[in-house]
């Protein structure tokens, strides 16, 4: 099997990563550019950080190496004759997909400035399953909590008089029950 | 953006006066992105976020749709009024348990809903004990609708504009009373949502008298459950992809012809049918089906050993499911036996091929009566790759199940990988 092909990208900070396309095209926004053939000389991401882009691609790597495995599993046990091979195959896929959601639980667990600026990243790059990990981690840490508590935990000033809030939470009663 | 009015106009608590600019870094996500997370969240976490502060107070109205979802218990009647007014956006699903109130206010909701186009997911249903409430007419106009799950429910003949439901995958209809001729109105309903894939109808009842006969005829449809007590002239028509079926018809032999009925469900993979109940007067007893029912793999049945007709059925699928995997009987009914049907008498009905792909029997709730032993060692005496008969009693059963079940461990097996389970008593139904 011949080398992966590789793609240079350049962060909005001049520090550049080399990835594998595999990797680099779980992003919708660099797929379209590696299309359009726009890759001499790396592809420059003007609205990604270095510090973010790396992280980001810790995750892509990360998943499109599981992917690879998979597909490669899979097409093992189809050319395979004997079943022996088959359930050797699925056992190794279930191990990937556990592996690969305790991964995922580790990867946002960071402070919050960290998950924008991955949210950020993600919806710029148009990494639709890091996008959807990341807005599930903040849906999470704001389910079932107080106002105060998300205020807490955002970084949110309370601009309303006590009477204020006070008001707006009997007219929303329903819901702060 | 320079202030329209003096500061000291900003004391005065009006929310429009506040600045748009993000207070916090939350709220400086790109509003789409926002919108994902708070669309992750129930309704009424989103709404709490206007207690945050004044750039929040407004946030969660603006999201692209919500779902309203009251669970039993809850006071609708709040939760709705509150919401409906001040989010003028899409609602995807509404799902509200009606109490007394909130039935009251039920058509004016549907009637604010109806222009809006886009609730997929439509649940109602009052609380025990439930009172029937009425549906407003107007739900036939929603297209967009992919669920509809109705209980206790009084349902309007359809407008003269209906066009179908083009979307509509889940029809459940529970307890629901339809107006005369309401046969054709589901037929209808069904013709007309070609993507239908499960239908529950579940104790309907038509008005009138008419004995009406209709074709259930949905090309789509995965899995249908009928559950009544009267024949309401039911058949079924090209359903090619019929995966599951539950089939509870009281006096299920009716006045039409049975076997022609169930030979409407030829291509079910899983069955499970009530046949315990004692056929009416001169009805004959099914003994066979007019088809083959080659994709069926797995058939339960709630029925009983005591009389001739339910045994007699149970022999009449075998003849007619060569491919059976699972046959489950769970005993419902039946504690004293009425007739003898001995091994003399089974055996008789035994023909070549019967269970040839059996491999378990589950045998739920017996009470150890002679008919049922005689039916497990004949399945034992005759099917070749049965891996499992699993047996359990019923809960008020006092017979002791030593001396049959020794009967059956030394009973002569047909498969030497047959295993004998005993579970004890089968716990509640």
């Amino acid at each position: 099997m011949a080398s992966p092909a590789m793609v240079t990208l350049i962060s909005s900070d001049d520090a550049r990563f080399e990835v594998t396309e595999a990797a680099a095209t779980m992003s919708q926004t660099i797929r379209h550019m590696i299309e359009d053939g726009c890759t001499d000389g790396g592809i420059p991401l003007p609205n990604v950080p270095a510090r973010t882009l790396a992280k980001v691609l810790e995750y892509c790597n990360k998943h499109a190496a599981a992917t690879a495995a998979e597909s490669s599993a899979a097409g093992g046990a189809a050319a395979g004759s004997d079943s022996g091979s088959s359930s050797s195959a699925d056992s190794a896929g279930k191990d990937d997909g556990v592996d690969l959601a305790s991964f995922d639980k580790a990867f946002v667990e960071v402070d919050t400035d960290t998950l924008y600026d991955l949210l950020l990243a993600a919806n710029y790059l148009d990494v639709k399953t890091l996008l959807d990990l990341c807005c599930q981690k903040v849906a999470d840490m704001i389910r079932g909590k107080t106002p105060e508590q998300i205020r807490q935990t955002f970084g949110i000033k309370n601009d309303f008089s006590p009477e204020e809030e006070e008001k707006i939470r009997k007219e929303n009663q329903w819901a702060f029950e | 953006m320079a202030p329209r009015r003096p500061p000291k106009k900003r004391r005065i608590r009006d929310a429009t006066t506040v600045p748009a600019a993000a207070s916090d870094a939350l709220l400086s996500l790109p509003p789409e992105v926002l919108d994902e997370i708070l669309g992750r969240l129930d309704l009424s976490d989103a709404v709490r976020t206007c207690a945050l502060c004044r750039a929040w107070r407004h946030r969660w109205e603006s999201l692209p749709s919500i779902d309203i979802y009251t669970p039993i218990g809850q006071q609708s009647l709040w939760t709705v009024d509150c919401v409906l007014p001040r989010f003028s956006g899409r609602v995807r699903r509404f799902d509200v348990s009606l109490d007394e109130l909130s039935t009251r206010r039920l058509d004016d909701w549907l009637l604010v809903l109806s222009p809006r186009g886009g609730v997929e997911d439509l649940e109602l249903s009052p609380p025990c004990p439930y009172k029937f409430f009425s549906l407003h007419s107007t739900v036939f106009s929603w297209r967009r609708l992919i669920s509809i799950d109705l209980f206790a429910c009084h349902i309007p003949p359809l407008p003269p504009d209906f066009e179908g439901f083009p979307n509509l995958k889940v029809l459940s209809l529970a307890n629901v009373k339809l107006q005369q001729n309401g046969e054709y109105q589901l037929e209808e309903i069904i013709e007309t949502s070609p993507l239908l894939e499960q239908l529950i109808l579940c104790e309907v009842c038509i008005v009138g008298d008419d004995f009406i006969e209709w074709e259930i005829r949905a090309t789509n449809l995965r899995h249908i459950t009928i559950c009544s007590n009267i024949d309401y002239g039911w058949n079924f028509a090209e359903l090619q992809c019929l995966n599951s079926a539950v089939i509870d018809l009281w006096e299920y032999v009716g006045n039409r012809d049975f076997a022609k009925f169930l030979a409407g469900l030829v291509q079910v993979r899983k069955l499970s049918l009530c046949s315990f109940y004692a056929p009416v007067n001169g009805i004959k007893i099914l003994e066979t089906l007019p088809c083959t029912f080659d994709n069926l793999k797995s058939l339960k049945l709630f029925m009983h050993f005591c009389e001739l007709p339910p045994i007699l059925l149970v022999f009449c699928f075998l003849r007619s499911t060569p491919n059976l995997e699972k046959l489950k009987i769970r005993i419902y009914d039946g504690k004293e036996q009425k007739i003898e049907a001995n091994g003399e008498l089974l055996n008789a009905q035994w023909t070549d091929g019967m269970c040839a792909n059996l491999q378990i029997l589950e045998m739920t709730g017996i009470n150890w009566l002679p008919n049922e032993i005689s039916f497990m060692k004949l399945i034992l005496s005759k099917a070749k790759l049965l891996h499992k008969l699993s047996i359990s009693h019923d809960d008020d059963c006092s017979l002791s199940h030593v001396d049959p079940l020794d009967e059956l461990v030394t009973c002569g097996r047909a498969s030497a990988q047959a295993q004998i389970l005993f579970q004890g008593a089968a716990g509640s139904y």
